[in-house]
């Protein structure tokens, strides 16, 4: 299995900071959440969203050593969510190239309490999402479902801002494409 | 900023994950094992005598019995499945091990990943022998009968009319449309399937436009439920076990399309498919020509086919889907799911009549492997 090595920014602690390991069960009780979230909309599946999870954990608290920045930390986090969740999605569309992933009913992806219109729009949004390539998936969901900034989604898939526009673009002009104007 | 962006800017906050805290422990806990798995596995790189035991541990079971297909390979695992041999046997990616039993026993694999192995006994008889492992959910499901373990060896059977469950090990939860019932080492029981309702035609009443307003007088004469708003409160809020218990006695006052669509998911969303049926039908018949229609004849078409096993009934609700939209986003899946629809119930031949029209009208359709296959096109 591939570990994650991402280099940390190391901040100078606070003179009354108390430093210590970080296990992987405090990060995940701290962060879970949050990374599941982020792994929910991109991954639209929740089995997947689950693995997602897990890896990350694992991944992160291999390369974490001491814990210095709560805010960075979390920015980290989504990174390696991101890239997680690219590999899974990018096993999805091998497996669906092979025939073994016939689709997914997406009704879940919505939330509880959202209307039957909202849930029916959303499933086939990301119905569509599995017709896409993953680099453009990803772009567009973490610019449109995520609310991220466009500097923010280059950052995040590891791409220029040009190319994590282009990319932006051509997932919503496949997307519109087939949905039509809802 | 395009209309498809502002309309996701608007849907954000609705694609939320349903973390919970049990569903935290779940997933904990599964972390925690995979951890304790790399470790051994780290620690066995460097003993080959432990790495030989641990690989013979794990495939030689598998070397001494008929052949065997390692998941996913989902295609090959259903094909194996049908093929007409006495016995055959796959093992899932946990180590479990199912067996087919018999001839024309039919299996098919739904899903194989960490939290969860499920499949569905189309017909005939197979044996699932589970590795226990409480971090994931083992289903199989026959007909309207579904069976969850956590590590048992247990024997399913279904034909026309019934299922049966025997276990041979350890202890299963059954769950059938008459209630749960756990089964432990020893004993058996047999669930008759439901005799589907004879149903009037769901042709629509072809209603004159002004029948479907709103006018004084055209309200259906349903009693008033005092809970009108406060089942809808809960529902928006998510609470749909609680909208149930408030609408359950009190239905029939839904007024518009989107009432009887929420009340549709009410009764879906609690686990009662079979209440969802008459609010979907009652929109078809009072309002053919709202935007909603193509969305309530297709839930009602899954609904129907999924939940209820009705698929005849499923199929002209998946065709009424697309009659109402035939350029609509709903209307490639729609005749996907009609072709499902006919094959299931017997239907071959319109089946295939509907795998070939879909194959002309989506050549490079995403469920096109699955048309085919119930199209008899393979």
């Amino acid at each position: 299995m591939e570990i994650q090595r991402v280099p940390l920014r190391l901040v100078t602690p606070l003179p009354d900071a108390v430093t210590e390991p970080v296990s992987v069960e405090q990060l995940f009780r701290a962060h879970a959440r949050y990374v599941a979230a982020i792994a929910h909309r991109l991954l639209g599946r929740g089995d997947d969203v689950d693995d997602v999870v897990q890896e990350v954990f694992l991944s992160a608290v291999e390369g974490l050593g001491r814990l210095r920045d709560r805010d960075a930390v979390k920015g980290w986090l989504a990174t390696v969510t991101v890239r997680t969740a690219r590999r899974k999605l990018r096993l999805r569309r091998f497996w669906a190239f092979l025939g073994a992933d016939e689709g997914h009913d997406y009704e879940a992806v919505a939330s509880n309490g959202a209307s039957p219109e909202d849930r029916a729009l959303l499933a086939r949004v990301y119905a569509v999402l599995d017709r896409i390539g993953v680099e453009q998936r990803l772009a567009w969901v973490l610019r449109h479902v995520e609310g991220e900034k466009l500097e923010r989604v280059a950052e995040l898939t590891g791409c220029s801002l040009a190319t994590a526009k282009r990319r932006i673009a051509a997932a919503e002009q496949a997307i519109e494409g087939v949905l039509g104007h809802e | 900023m395009s209309d498809l962006a502002r309309r996701m800017e608007e849907l954000r906050s609705k694609v939320d994950v349903g973390w919970d805290d049990e569903r935290a422990r779940r997933v904990e806990r599964g972390m925690v094992s995979r951890r304790a798995r790399r470790r051994r596995l780290r620690v066995a790189g460097g003993a080959v005598v432990v790495v030989a035991i641990v690989l013979f541990a794990l495939f030689a079971p598998r070397r001494a019995n008929a052949p065997q297909a390692k998941i996913p390979a989902l295609p090959q695992a259903t094909t194996q499945a049908t093929a007409q041999a006495d016995e055959r046997a796959v093992r899932t990616s946990d180590g479990s091990r199912v067996e087919l039993l018999g001839e024309r026993t039919e299996l098919r694999p739904v899903e194989d990943a960490p939290a969860r192995v499920e499949w569905e006994l189309l017909r005939g008889r197979a044996r699932f022998d589970v590795t226990p492992r409480t971090s994931r959910l083992f289903r199989v499901r026959a007909g309207k009968v579904a069976v969850e373990v956590l590590g048992t060896a247990f024997v399913v059977a279904r034909d026309e009319t019934s299922t049966e469950v025997t276990v041979e090990r350890g202890r299963v939860r059954v769950i059938a449309p008459t209630g749960e019932k756990q089964l432990s080492a020893g004993e058996s029981a047999r669930f008759e399937e439901p005799v589907p309702v004879p149903t009037a035609s769901n042709e629509p009443v072809p209603l004159p436009s002004a029948s479907v307003s709103h006018a004084a007088g055209s309200r259906p004469s349903a009693v008033a439920t005092p809970h009108s708003s406060a089942w809808r409160e809960l529902a928006e809020r998510g609470d749909y076990d609680g909208a149930w218990g408030l609408l359950r006695d009190h239905r029939g006052g839904a007024t518009n399309p989107a009432e009887l669509l929420l009340e549709a998911d009410v009764a879906r969303l609690s686990r009662h498919p079979a209440e969802a049926v008459a609010p979907l039908r009652e929109l078809l018949t009072r309002f053919p020509g709202d935007s909603r229609a193509p969305l309530a004849a297709f839930t009602l078409g899954r609904v129907l086919l999924d939940d209820l096993g009705r698929p005849r009934e499923a199929a002209e609700a998946f065709a009424r889907a697309r009659a109402f939209a035939p350029e609509g986003a709903l209307a490639e899946d729609a005749l996907a799911r009609e072709v499902e629809a006919w094959s299931r119930a017997g239907d071959t031949s319109t089946a295939r009549a509907r795998a070939e029209e879909y194959e002309r009208l989506h050549p490079e359709g995403r469920r096109l492997r699955s048309v085919r296959r119930f199209g008899g096109l393979e």
